[in-house]
């Protein structure tokens, strides 16, 4: 271990209103990623967050993976298309099957594992920021007009495609 | 150490708060300390401390740092960030600054205690640096509370019992001895005076994890009902935030994939009761914690102590 002795800068508050990370994951979960990940990179910033680059590559990772995922529900068949399932033919009543749930739900998965990582990652400073005086903004009713928008925005004001799947 | 009576003296107040529980009184006379003296060392390893208790390990970590960036070799300092790594389970680095606390100031208990909590934490024995600490200081109740748990998980009751008596007669508010005698009581199976000790504990830090552990072990022998939802409420409430989140999304995504796993093979009540059961862990995960703090609080004020106590 290495010794200094000198003074550590005090780390003011910024002038960006931030809110409590818990806030933003909320909103990822209830209005989606559209508004989610743009709103931990606003955070990001107004809370002071030191390590900009793991965000950036959280982020990267989070919108690479999903895209990914994105890609084979589209590219997966329709279930109409589909021989009945072995699952089916075991209980004795063919019924269609198809992966496209399953990966839909790998995907929640996915987003929801990288807003967590995400929300981790400012945790800690959300913490300091108050410390030094800070205070956290209530982000409830911006959460709460997201879950109200997400439909339209997602529908009707942006067009539908791959996507859709990955902002939503 | 600074050698300023003025400062001592406000130190000193400090520190009769913390041994009194009282650690937002604390945390306000060593932040009005250091806002006429922002070099002291000591005071800012001493918020760190505090902070920890406190559960806010981000401005803990702050101050930990700051304590060691304006002395590398204060002893203080070290012991606040080998803390401040044990209570974010980085084991490694914890050792390293507690390895130096014992290089700076070898004749000191204390840091042989946290020695032997970090081995403890590891899951590795701790006798030897336990029995240095006493060696050293055998008038710390923290001390002979810790000795005291350390016996009584090796399955010497009796000197467990001693050593929580010694450091009850020290310090009757030492709530680490509360609770070392209050282990030994349930072991023998007197779960009123048991309770009592555990009560006594919560009384000086309401979210003694500890504590609330003892609590639900008392309980459980008496309603097992209720000591196994007492059980999973101190689980969560002690999780820490970022833990807590992980395990609801992972149940979320879980519960997600098991409603579809019953569609496609034509159960689709079964399906309809995962989705419905979810959404009801949600709502209780909403009104539990309210409703485990009024139990919590019936049971510190239902409970009186004995005269003979």
């Amino acid at each position: 271990m290495t010794h200094s002795r000198h003074p550590l800068p005090r780390r003011e508050p910024g002038p960006l209103p931030a809110v409590r990370p818990s806030v933003v994951l909320a909103a990822t979960v209830f209005a989606g990623v559209w508004l989610g990940w743009p709103w931990f990179v606003f955070n990001a910033f107004a809370l002071g967050l030191e390590d900009k680059r793991r965000l950036a590559k959280r982020l990267a990772v989070g919108l690479a993976g999903a895209t990914a995922l994105a890609f084979v529900v589209v590219a997966l068949p329709e279930p109409g298309d589909m021989a009945p399932s072995l699952v089916g033919l075991v209980m004795d009543e063919p019924r269609p099957f198809t992966w496209i749930p399953y990966v839909i739900i790998a995907l929640i998965g996915w987003k929801s594992a990288t807003a967590y990582l995400l929300f981790e990652d400012q945790r800690r400073s959300a913490e300091v920021y108050e410390y030094y005086g800070g205070t956290l903004r209530n982000g409830l009713p911006l959460v709460a007009a997201g879950a109200f928008l997400r439909s339209w925005i997602l529908i009707e004001l942006l067009p539908v495609g791959w996507w859709t799947l990955v902002l939503a | 150490m600074t050698n300023d009576p003025h400062i001592q003296r406000r130190l000193q107040r400090a520190l009769d708060r913390i041994e009194h529980a009282d650690l937002d009184g604390a945390v306000d006379l060593l932040q009005e300390l250091l806002a006429t003296d922002p070099d002291v060392v000591e005071a800012h390893a001493l918020l760190a401390l505090c902070f920890i208790d406190l559960r806010s390990l981000g401005p803990a970590r702050v101050e930990a740092e700051t304590a060691i960036a304006l002395d590398g070799d204060c002893a203080l300092a070290h012991h606040a960030m080998g803390d401040v790594c044990l209570a974010e389970g980085k084991f490694e680095i914890a050792a390293q600054h507690l390895d130096m606390t014992l290089a700076l100031e070898p004749g000191n208990a204390v840091h042989y205690e946290r020695m032997a909590t970090l081995e403890r934490l590891r899951g590795r024995p701790y006798r030897d640096w336990i029995e240095r600490a006493l060696e050293l200081d055998p008038n710390d109740p923290e001390i002979l509370a810790a000795a005291s748990y350390e016996r009584f998980t090796a399955g010497d009751i009796g000197e467990a019992r001693r050593c929580a008596d010694e450091a009850l007669a020290l310090n009757p508010e030492c709530d680490d001895a509360l609770l070392a005698k209050a282990r030994v009581l349930l072991s023998e199976g007197d779960t009123a005076d048991a309770r009592e000790h555990v009560v006594a504990a919560l009384r000086c830090n309401a979210m003694n994890e500890e504590a609330l552990r003892l609590l639900v072990a008392v309980r459980a022998r008496k309603n097992p009902l209720l000591g196994a939802w007492m059980k999973w409420s101190v689980w969560m409430e002690t999780m820490h935030e970022g833990r807590r989140i992980a395990w609801l999304v992972g149940l979320m995504v879980g519960s997600l994939l098991l409603a579809q796993i019953f569609r496609d093979l034509g159960w689709d009540t079964a399906a309809v009761v995962v989705r419905t059961a979810w959404l009801g862990f949600v709502a209780y995960t909403w009104v539990s914690p309210v409703a485990f703090h009024r139990m919590l609080k019936r049971e510190l004020e239902d409970v009186h102590l004995d005269d003979d106590y």
